[in-house]
C-alpha cells in the first residue's frame, strides 16, 4: 500500500483527485490539505511516498516554494507538481520536484502517479 | 645781379682792402728797416769818423750819436710792434726811446747837462750847433712822441699813437722842406739846436712806419671808398707836385730868370692847373663810382620792390588761402584741429568743440593730450616724438579709427586723418576728426544681431536635432543660456488649470529641475499674462515674493527669470523659462532676444511636444495593449480552471459510473453545474469590464433614494438565507443620490455578498448610509479576518484574489467584482475605498453625488 498526500485548496479538484486515485487498489490518499504549512506537517507525520502538490494554494507560501520544505520533512517522498499554471521550467529547476503535470491533463494523473512510484 | 651781390658791392668801399692792408704793412716794415739802416749808418759814421754818414753834406747839422742809437732802438721797437709779439719788450724799447728824448728835452728846458750827450762818442764837429753831441729839441720831442706812440698802437688809446705819429711826420716834413728850400728856420729851433737832414728823414720814415703798423685804422689808406681813393690820388700827387713846382719856381728866382713875384705867380698858376687837373680826374673817377653805386642802389631798390611785391602777393595769397581755409574749416561739419610741434592746439573749429564737448573757442592753447584718453598718452607722445625726430610716420597720411576724450571725460569713437605741414615757425599738424559713434553703434548692433541670429539658429538647431523634449531642453540650455545670462532653462508643459509640469530643463551647471515635477503658476498677474501670450520678466523673486509662484521659485533658488508662454491653437501649451540664481541676471534688455529665440524655437518645440504626446499615447496604447493581453491571459486562465474541473467530472462519470453511489453521482453533477455557473459569471463580468473600459457604458443618471436601495438590496441578499443577517442604518436625513441606480445596486450587491463571504454567520453585515457633506457615503462592514496593508492596493485590480484570513471557505469570485465596483463608482464621480485591519474586519466605503448639493 503506497501512501499519498494531496496539497490542493480547490474542493472540486480535491474531489477529482480522490475519485481518480480510488480506482488503484494499492494507493491510499491519506491526507488532503490546502496550505503549505499543513502539507509539511502531514508529510512529516505520514512520510508519504508521493505528494501531489498544487502551486496556487492557500496561505503565503506557494507550492513551488513548499516543495523543498516537504522534501525535507519527508525525504522519501516524490513530489508531483500538479497545477494549471505554466511552470514546467521552474519545476525542472527545483530538485525537490520529481515530475510536473499541468491540470489540463487531469485524466493522466493516475498513470503519472503509478509511473513515478514505479521508477 | 642778385640782391646780396649788389649789397656787397655797395658796402665794399668802406671795408679795409686786405691786399692793400698787406702792402701797407710791408711798407711799414720797409720804413722801419730803413730807419734801422739809417741809425746804424750814422753810428758807423760816428765810429769811423765819416762826416758824410753823419750829415748829408759838410756844414749842415749832423745827426748826433744819441739820435742814431735812439733810431736803432726805435726801428727795433717798430719791428716788434709790427709782429705784435713780445709786447713787453716792445714797450720797454719804446719807453727807452722816449726816455732818451725826454732826458734831452729835460736838459733843454732846465738848461742842465745830464752828461748823456757824449755818452757814446765825443762830438768834436759841431760846436757851432750848440752843446756838443746833443740832438735838437724838435728831435728830442719827436723821440718822446714816437717812443710813446709805439706801445699805444695795440691799446685802446691807438688813436693817440696816430696823433703822435702824425705830429712827428709834420715836424720831419717841415725840417726837410726847410733843407729843400734853404729855409733854416724850418729845421733850426735856435742858433744852437737844429734837426739834421738824416734825422728828419729818419723821423719821416719812422713816423710812416708807426702810422702803418695798423693800416686798417687808416681808412683813407686802406679802404676803397670814394673818399679814400680821392685822398690817396690827390694828396700825394698834389703835395709832391706843389713842392716840386715851388722848388722849380724858387730855382728860377735864384737863377734870376725871373723876379720872385713872377716866380710865385708861376708857382700859383701851375699849382692851380695841376690841382684842377687832378680834381677833374678824381671827380670823373668818383662820378663813375657814384654812377655805379647809384645803379647798384637802383638795382637793389628794384629788387627790393620786386621782393616786397612778391611778399605782398604771397601774403595776400596766404591771407586769402588762410581765410578760405578758415572759413572752410570753421563751417566744416567734421572736426578740424591744428597743433604745433610742441603738441599745443592753435586752431580748432566749431565742430571740434562740439564733438569734444568743449566750450566754443576754448581748445586753442591747450595741449593735444586733453583730447586723448589717458591710456593712449604714452603711445601718442612716443609717436609724436618719433615723427619729429624724422622717423617714418605711423598715423600721418592715413585714416585711422581711434577714441577721443571729451571734456566730460567720456570717450567717443572717431575716424582720424592726420596731416603734417611746415608752418613759418614750426612743424604743424592738422587732424580731421569724424564722429563714428553712430557707425560704431550700427556696427555693434549688426554684430549683436548677427550673434543673436546665430544664437537663435543654434537654439533651433539643437532643439530640432534632439530626440526628445528633455534632451532638447538640456542641449538648448547648454548652448543658449550663457549667452542670455541665464544659468537654467526649463520647459514646463501645461498640465491643467494653472499647473505646469516640467518636461525638460538644464544649464551649464548641470542643474536639472526634476522632470515631471509640477509647478502651480498661481498669482493673478503672472497667469493672466501667460494666458494673453505675454512673457513674464522677474528681475528679483525676493522682491516680488507676494506673487505665489515667485515665492515657490525663490525657495528653489531662482532669483531672476524670464518665462515665455508657447501658445498653440489659442492655448498656452508650455512655458519656456530662463532663470538665474542671481538677481537681475536676466533683464528686460534680453527680452527681444529671448522672444525671438522662443518664437523661432516654437515650431521645433511643438514638434517635439507632439512627438512626446505621440510617444506618450503610443506608450499608453502599448500599456493598454499589454493590459489587454494580460487580461486575455488572465481570462483564459480563469476560464481554464472551471473547464478542467467540468471536464474532469464528466470523465469520472463516463469511466467510473458503475462504481459510484447515487449520492456521489449527484454531488458530481452539482459541482459541474456550479462550475458552469462560475463560468457564466466570469464571462458576464469580463464582458462588463470590456464595456466599461471601452467607454461604451451608458449611465442613466437620475435622482434616487440611496437609503431605500440599501434596504432593498439587503432584503434581497438575505431572502431564503436564514444564516445571513444584514443591518441597514440610514443616518442621512435626505439620502437622495444622483446617478444610475441599477449600477449602484450592482455595487452594493457585490460588496454585501463579499461581506457575507468573509463574515462568520453569527455576525451581521452592516450597511450604513450617511451624509458626508458634499456627498452621500455608503459603508459596508463585515466582521471577517480583515485585509493586510500589502493586499489593499491590489484589491481593486483585475483578478486580484483576496486572501481570506481566519476561518471560512475560499472566496469563489471571479476576481473582477471590486474592479468593476470601483469603475462604476468613480465613473459617476464618487470614490470607493477600504478600511481594514487584520482580525477586525473590513469596511468598504463608496460615495455618491447628492441630487441636491445644497442639502
Amino acid at each position: 500500500m503506497k501512501v499519498l498526500i494531496a496539497v490542493e485548496d480547490d474542493a472540486d479538484m480535491r474531489l477529482l483527485i480522490r475519485l481518480q486515485l480510488r480506482s488503484a487498489a494499492d494507493l491510499e490518499l491519506i491526507s488532503e490539505v490546502a496550505t503549505a504549512d499543513a502539507a509539511v506537517e502531514a508529510a512529516r507525520e505520514h512520510q508519504p511516498e508521493l505528494v501531489i502538490l498544487d502551486h496556487f494554494i492557500e496561505g503565503q507560501v506557494m507550492g513551488l516554494q513548499a516543495a523543498p520544505m516537504i522534501k525535507e520533512a519527508a525525504p522519501g517522498a516524490k513530489i508531483l507538481l500538479f497545477t494549471d499554471h505554466e511552470l514546467s521550467v521552474e519545476a525542472a529547476r527545483e530538485p525537490a520536484i520529481h515530475t510536473y503535470l499541468p491540470k489540463q491533463r487531469l485524466s493522466e494523473l493516475l498513470d503519472v502517479v503509478q509511473a513515478m512510484l514505479a521508477s | 645781379m642778385a640782391t646780396a651781390e649788389v649789397a656787397a658791392a655797395a658796402e665794399d668801399g668802406f671795408q679795409p682792402d686786405p691786399s692793400r692792408v698787406a702792402q701797407l704793412r710791408l711798407l711799414s716794415i720797409a720804413c722801419s728797416f730803413s730807419v734801422l739802416l739809417l741809425g746804424v749808418a750814422v753810428l758807423v759814421g760816428w765810429r769811423l769818423d765819416v762826416p758824410e754818414l753823419r750829415s748829408i753834406s759838410p756844414g749842415l747839422p749832423t745827426m748826433k750819436a744819441n739820435a742814431a742809437a735812439a733810431f736803432v732802438l726805435l726801428a727795433l721797437a717798430i719791428s716788434l710792434a709790427g709782429e705784435s709779439r713780445m709786447p713787453r719788450l716792445t714797450a720797454v724799447l719804446g719807453f727807452a726811446v722816449a726816455t732818451i728824448g725826454l732826458a734831452t728835452s729835460f736838459e733843454y728846458l732846465f738848461n742842465v747837462d745830464l752828461g748823456i750827450d757824449e755818452l757814446v762818442f765825443s762830438d768834436p764837429v759841431s760846436p757851432a750847433e750848440g752843446v756838443p753831441g746833443r740832438m735838437g729839441p724838435n728831435a728830442a720831442a719827436s723821440f718822446v712822441a714816437l717812443g710813446l706812440a709805439i706801445p699805444l698802437v695795440r691799446t685802446r688809446l691807438w688813436r693817440w699813437s696816430r696823433v703822435l705819429a702824425v705830429f712827428v711826420l709834420f715836424v720831419a716834413l717841415g725840417a726837410l722842406l726847410g733843407y729843400l728850400f734853404g729855409v733854416s728856420s724850418l729845421y733850426r729851433i735856435s742858433a744852437l739846436s737844429s734837426m739834421a737832414a738824416p734825422t728828419a728823414i729818419g723821423f719821416l720814415l719812422a713816423s710812416i712806419a708807426v702810422l702803418l703798423l695798423r693800416p686798417e685804422n687808416l681808412p683813407l689808406l686802406s679802404t676803397t671808398g670814394a673818399g679814400a681813393v680821392t685822398w690817396r690820388r690827390v694828396v700825394p700827387v698834389a703835395g709832391v707836385s706843389i713842392i716840386v713846382f715851388a722848388r722849380l719856381g724858387l730855382a728860377g728866382v735864384e737863377a734870376q730868370h725871373y723876379d720872385p713875384a713872377l716866380g710865385i705867380s708861376l708857382i700859383a698858376l701851375s699849382t692851380v692847373a695841376l690841382v684842377s687837373a687832378l680834381v677833374w680826374v678824381v671827380a670823373r673817377s668818383l662820378e663813375r663810382i657814384d654812377r655805379q653805386r647809384l645803379s647798384a642802389v637802383e638795382q637793389l631798390r628794384a629788387l627790393n620792390a620786386d621782393l616786397e611785391l612778391r611778399i605782398e602777393m604771397r601774403t595776400a595769397e596766404l591771407v586769402t588761402s588762410e581765410e578760405r581755409y578758415r572759413s572752410l574749416a570753421d563751417t566744416a561739419s567734421d572736426a578740424i584741429i591744428s597743433a604745433d610741434e610742441s603738441g599745443q592746439i592753435f586752431y580748432a573749429n566749431d565742430a571740434a568743440h562740439a564733438l569734444l564737448r568743449h566750450e566754443p573757442g576754448t581748445l586753442a592753447g591747450q595741449p593735444l593730450t586733453v583730447l586723448i584718453p589717458e591710456r593712449f598718452h604714452d603711445a601718442h607722445l612716443a609717436g609724436f616724438k618719433a615723427y619729429l625726430e624724422g622717423r617714418p610716420p605711423t598715423v600721418i597720411g592715413r585714416v585711422v579709427e581711434l577714441f577721443a576724450r571729451r571734456a566730460d571725460g567720456t570717450e567717443v569713437p572717431i575716424e582720424l586723418s592726420l596731416g603734417a605741414w611746415r608752418g613759418p615757425e614750426s612743424q604743424n599738424f592738422t587732424a580731421i576728426l569724424r564722429d563714428i559713434s553712430a557707425r560704431k553703434d550700427v556696427e555693434a548692433a549688426e554684430h549683436k544681431r548677427a550673434e543673436q541670429d546665430a544664437l537663435v539658429a543654434t537654439g533651433v538647431q539643437v532643439i530640432s536635432l534632439a530626440p526628445d523634449l528633455p534632451s532638447a531642453i538640456h542641449a538648448f540650455a547648454e548652448s543658449v543660456a550663457p549667452a542670455v545670462g541665464a544659468e537654467r532653462v526649463s520647459l514646463a508643459l501645461h498640465d491643467s488649470g494653472d499647473v505646469f509640469r516640467i518636461a525638460g530643463s538644464g544649464g551649464p551647471a548641470g542643474w536639472r529641475m526634476g522632470v515631471g515635477e509640477t509647478i502651480e503658476v498661481k498669482g493673478a498677474s503672472t497667469w493672466s499674462r501667460f494666458r494673453a501670450g505675454l512673457p513674464v520678466v522677474v528681475e528679483d523673486t525676493a522682491e516680488t515674493s507676494d506673487e505665489p509662484v515667485n515665492r515657490i521659485l525663490l525657495q528653489r533658488g531662482i532669483r531672476s527669470y524670464v518665462s515665455v508662454p508657447i501658445v498653440a491653437g489659442g492655448e498656452v501649451t508650455a512655458l519656456l523659462s530662463f532663470s538665474s540664481s542671481r538677481p537681475g541676471m536676466i533683464n528686460v534688455d534680453e527680452l527681444p532676444l529671448l522672444l525671438s529665440l522662443v518664437r523661432q524655437s516654437t515650431g521645433a518645440l511643438n514638434t517635439l511636444m507632439l512627438l512626446d504626446l505621440e510617444r506618450e499615447a503610443t506608450e499608453r496604447l502599448r500599456q493598454l495593449d499589454e493590459l489587454k493581453n494580460d487580461f486575455v491571459g488572465m481570462v483564459a486562465h480563469e476560464l481554464r480552471s472551471p473547464m478542467t474541473v467540468i471536464g474532469g467530472f464528466a470523465e469520472r462519470l463516463r469511466l467510473d459510473d458503475e462504481k459510484m453511489t447515487h449520492e456521489e453521482r449527484s454531488q458530481i453533477l452539482e459541482r459541474i453545474i456550479a462550475n458552469i455557473g462560475r463560468l457564466t459569471d466570469l464571462v458576464s463580468d469580463v464582458l462588463e469590464v470590456a464595456r466599461i473600459e471601452s467607454g461604451a457604458f451608458a449611465y442613466e443618471i437620475a435622482p434616487f433614494d440611496l437609503g431605500r436601495l440599501a434596504e432593498r438590496t439587503c432584503e434581497e441578499m438575505t431572502v431564503g438565507q436564514p444564516t445571513r443577517r444584514c443591518e441597514v442604518n440610514v443616518s442621512a436625513t435626505n439620502p437622495i443620490g444622483l446617478g444610475d441606480e441599477a449600477r449602484y445596486w450592482r455595487v452594493l450587491t457585490n460588496l454585501i455578498s463579499n461581506a457575507f463571504k468573509f463574515s462568520p454567520p453569527d455576525r451581521p453585515v452592516v450597511v450604513e448610509v450617511a451624509d458626508s457633506g458634499e456627498m452621500l457615503t455608503v459603508a459596508v462592514t463585515d466582521h471577517g479576518g480583515g485585509i493586510s496593508d500589502e493586499e489593499k492596493p491590489r484589491l481593486f485590480q483585475k483578478f486580484s484574489r483576496i486572501t481570506q484570513h481566519g476561518p471560512g471557505p475560499k472566496a469563489p469570485g471571479t476576481g473582477l467584482g471590486l474592479y468593476i465596483c470601483r469603475q462604476l463608482v468613480e465613473n459617476q464621480g464618487g470614490r470607493l475605498s477600504v478600511e481594514s485591519s487584520l482580525g477586525e474586519g473590513s469596511t468598504f466605503k463608496f460615495t455618491v453625488p447628492k441630487a441636491s448639493p445644497t442639502s
